[in-house]
């Protein structure tokens, strides 16, 4: 078993083959080597957040470990609408959630989950124009309306398909 | 999302395809400028790309560029040929721009004329050029007219710069070339020759401060020794004896991988100079090769090139064996000896010849006695259903016991029942075709062979086995006796093409057989009792699939068959992870579709298909069943719909298509329905293949009304082939509107249609 301990101080026990799905405790219990009360702090993490991504390692935690590196043809490749029927219902959360279930992914490097969280974000920003995506991600426009008929000119044509 | 840092960001953003992505990046200053680290690029050559080199400057730390033509968008109708010609030009003019990139590392072209940009990509690690989708024959004529006439390596330099020795003078870098219509000279060009090149490139007017001018080709007749893989097609004699030369010499001393693809007699010595050229060469790959009677010899005796070969592959070569008649047998039992190293053997559709007289060194290789067996092979495809030569499996389970993946398709293959249970102890796919009879499927149609001469046995059997593909299996009870099925508790995938009711009876009589790790199951019966084989077939192999997500059957025969409700019962009983779910040409009740709408995968599935004849005569009880099952599927990403006859005048508008089929792709609900018939702008190339006829048969709008009508929504991307597409010209006016309301109503959260006819208009006029 594995102590993790959450930036609000809560202390989450978790099997060793859940947690090793985080290759950050992987690298680090490889570090501290058998030390049994070794608590691992993930100051970055809080324990809502934490429990929701424990989650997801259980479920995963039979799946083969993922390639380090990919080749970087890859990319051409991806596909952001093959997700897991029980992946998409586990990522299927308020944004904010979401937000801090990719940013957790990322600190505790758990390369499945990070896909998973950023194809979901995809997915949301896919087919909608740039105002719905402003208003759905609450971002405020920067830019000046030279700077923006600019960038439509320079876009054209990837639009015109 | 402020609070992603960038590099989350650019995660997120390169999920997108080209065009989301540039409508996400005009949201504000920080993504417009993580949306230009996108690493790689697929650029349609469309009009409206002004200048190429300004996007690319745009995107500055880019790795992969693919430069596409854009009328390769498979499209129904096609595209007319004018505005593929259009295209063409648009290619070459943009490809012409093309003036290189410093970070660039892998790069795919359709033109020649992108060539020259290239050579200013000194990063580049593999490159693809393929002009088969544009070539153009009259230009080339005129330019090998001028060859006559001019000294070759202008041609070659300043029209295209194809000669691979040039290329490789100015990518030191490059690690894969795949090249159709390649140039060799023997000797790369002298540099004066380059000179001229870049001079004609008006690379001095050129702004773009990433073209580097004063880059100094490499020596003329160094060694590239980056190159590891080579493959070329459709080049020439002249070329391919220069290409041996240059290899033979030396200048790439590090080739692993060689591919030759051309309707050419190999000349002598092509074994040698490989053999000297290259010692690396690990694959070799040949298409469409006439070799000589010594060539296939000499290649399995040519000391370390045979000794290390990983992988062979002929497809479509004509070749010379000691004798035509049960050639396999010894052809193969000759290759485990010659190449100790092999992994992966293709033998796709190879003419053999009987050679006369085998040479006296290469005789000891056709020595009947069993050779030592080849470990490291895991590969077998011998793919050749004209030949009657014969595969002995129990003759090739020595040679290669470590198989891991076998396709054999042959007349006749032999398969004796011996029972060896360590047999392919690895084998994971298998998949067999035989030839069979032919059976007709209606008085017009063509038939289509289905049983199998009579063959014997075969025993086979593999724990590790996950993969069964069987067309026209044989009658014969070695499917359930030698224990394929009972023994492969890993098996996740069994397509089964034209089985007979010889073997389907088989199959149902035998002892129930458990698949638990069944995933996919494509059945495709054909004949009279095609429709009911397929189904008995089906409902044998998932009595129990816990894991069954993919099912297909269908019926090859004029008249639909009936959907029996037992068997979606028991689907809906036993298979209830279903994801997709395809019947082609039965007919749908509804009976059926009410036990459908309740299934278990209701929640998950994803793909629908009830095509063929599936819904022979549509009326207004049967149609609301349908809407009702697409409502209860709240994961319907896809449907495939094909309606025969639809009888309510409340449908009159879809009884006018005849038979439509609709096919949907999934879009966030928060998403207006009414998208699909927005843009009408780019509908131009379905207008323009209405026939007048039906122009002057929905005359009853105006010409704006028609406009909409056919609006195309052509929402293929590069990532997801999905095209939706409303070429709906034979609806028009009040009909169209009908459509319209009815769609919105049916499909909340779906965002694209396609709704085609396949009757010509003098059918519908009987209509």
């Amino acid at each position: 078993m594995v102590k993790l301990l959450s930036s609000d101080n809560e202390k989450i026990t978790v099997a060793q083959d859940v947690a090793v799905r985080s290759m950050l405790i992987k690298n680090m219990l490889e570090d501290i080597g058998d030390a049994e009360d070794a608590e691992i702090p993930l100051p970055n993490v809080t324990a809502r957040v934490l429990k929701k991504v424990i989650e997801y390692c259980e479920h995963h935690k039979n799946d083969p470990m993922p390639p380090a590196e990919e080749d970087e043809l890859g990319d051409e490749r991806r596909r952001s609408d093959d997700i897991d029927e029980w992946d998409a219902d586990y990522i299927d959360v308020e944004q904010e959630l979401l937000f801090e279930i990719i940013l957790a992914a990322n600190y505790m490097d758990i390369k499945p989950l990070l896909d998973l969280g950023c194809k979901t974000v995809a997915n949301m920003i896919k087919g909608k124009t740039t105002e719905e995506i402003r208003k759905t991600f609450n971002i405020t426009c920067d830019f000046t309306a030279e700077e923006e008929e600019q960038i439509r000119r320079e876009n054209e044509w990837a639009e015109d398909r | 999302m402020e609070q992603l840092p960038c590099e989350l960001l650019d995660r997120i953003l390169s999920e997108l395809p080209e065009r989301d992505l540039v409508v996400a990046a005009r949201g504000c200053r920080e993504w417009y400028m993580v949306s230009r680290w996108r690493r790689s690029l697929v650029v349609r050559a469309v009009p409206a790309i002004h200048d190429i080199n300004a996007i690319l400057r745009a995107h500055t730390g880019l790795h992969a560029l693919n430069l596409v033509f854009a009328g390769r968008a498979t499209r129904i109708p096609p595209n007319p040929i004018s505005a593929k010609t259009a295209l063409v030009q648009d290619l070459h003019r943009i490809s012409e721009q093309f003036a290189g990139h410093p970070t660039l590392r892998h790069v795919s072209v359709e033109s020649d004329l992108a060539l020259r940009g290239v050579l200013n990509c000194p990063q580049l690690e593999s490159l693809n050029v393929d002009t088969s989708m544009t070539y153009d024959v009259q230009a080339d004529m005129t330019s090998a007219a001028a060859l006559g006439t001019s000294p070759g390596m202008d041609w070659a330099l300043e029209k295209n710069g194809r000669n691979i020795a040039h290329l490789l003078q100015y990518l030191p870098k490059l690690r894969k070339l795949t090249i159709n219509r390649p140039i060799f000279f023997a000797y790369p060009i002298e540099q004066a020759g380059a000179g001229r090149a870049r001079a004609s490139h008006h690379v001095a007017e050129d702004p773009f401060s990433l073209v580097k001018t004063a880059q100094a080709p490499r020596r003329a007749g160094e060694r590239h020794r980056a190159l590891e893989s080579l493959e070329v097609s459709q080049l020439p004699m002249w070329s391919l004896i220069n290409m041996l030369g240059f290899i033979r010499r030396g200048y790439l001393p590090h080739l692993t991988t060689l591919s030759l693809e051309a309707d050419l007699h190999m000349p002598h010595g092509i074994i040698t100079s490989l053999s000297v050229g290259c010692p690396t060469l690990r694959v070799l790959r040949l298409q469409h090769i006439k070799l000589g009677p010594d060539h296939l010899f000499e290649l399995m005796t040519c000391g370390d090139l045979a000794t290390n070969l990983r992988e062979l592959s002929m497809s479509h070569v004509e070749a010379y064996a000691p004798t035509a008649h049960g050639l396999y047998d010894p052809l193969l039992r000759a290759i485990a000896r010659s190449f100790p190293s092999l992994e992966s053997l293709k033998l796709v559709y190879c003419d053999w010849i009987a050679s006369p007289m085998v040479p006296t060194w290469a005789v000891p290789l056709f020595d009947p006695a069993t050779p030592a067996p080849v470990r490291s092979m895991r590969t077998l495809d011998v793919f050749d259903l004209d030949a009657n030569n014969c595969v002995r499996f129990t003759a090739l389970a020595p040679l290669f016991p470590d198989l891991e993946s076998m396709r054999v398709h042959l007349a006749y293959a032999d398969l004796p029942q011996i029972e060896v249970a360590a047999q392919f102890a690895r084998l994971q796919h298998l998949e067999l075709r035989c030839k069979g009879t032919t059976v007709p499927i209606s008085a017009e149609a063509p038939t289509i062979l289905v049983e199998p001469p009579p063959v014997v046995g075969f025993a086979l059997s593999s724990s590790a086995l996950t993969s069964l593909f069987l067309w026209t299996p044989p009658p014969k009870s070695w499917l359930l006796e030698y224990a394929v099925l009972p023994m492969a508790p890993h098996l996740t995938r069994i397509v089964l093409n034209y089985p007979s009711t010889a073997f389907t009876d088989l199959v149902v009589h035998a002892a129930p057989v458990v698949l638990g790790a069944l995933e996919h199951l494509e059945v495709r019966a054909i004949g009279a009792d095609g429709g009911r084989n397929a189904q008995r077939l089906v409902r044998a192999f998932t009595h129990d699939a816990p894991k069954l997500k993919f099912l297909h059957f269908e019926a090859l025969y004029h008249q639909a068959a009936k959907l029996d409700a037992d068997l979606v019962d028991q689907l809906v009983a036993k298979a209830p992870r279903l994801r997709a779910l395809e019947v082609q040409n039965y007919a749908i009740t509804v009976e059926v579709l009410d036990r459908l709408r309740n299934a278990p995968w209701r929640a998950h599935l994803h793909h629908l298909e009830l095509c063929g004849a599936a819904i022979e005569a549509m009326d207004v009880a049967l149609l609301d069943a349908v809407l009702d099952v697409i409502r209860a599927y709240r994961a319907l990403r896809s449907l495939s719909l094909s309606v025969n006859r639809i009888s309510d005048p409340a449908w009159d508008m879809v009884l006018a298509l005849g038979q439509c089929a609709a096919r949907v792709r999934y879009w966030p609900a928060d998403q207006p329905v009414s998208r699909f018939v927005q843009r009408s702008d780019s509908a131009v190339d379905l207008a323009s293949t209405v026939e007048e006829e039906e122009a002057r048969a929905s005359s009853a709008g105006t010409g704006k009304d028609l406009d909409e009508a056919v609006a195309a929504v052509d929402l293929e991307d590069p990532v997801d082939k999905t095209v939706g597409y409303l070429a709906s010209a034979k609806i028009a006016g009040e009909r169209r509107r009908m459509l319209q309301t009815v769609l919105a109503r049916s499909f909340p959260g779906i965002e694209s249609l396609a709704v085609w006819t396949k009757l010509s208009c003098r059918g519908l006029a009987n209509v």
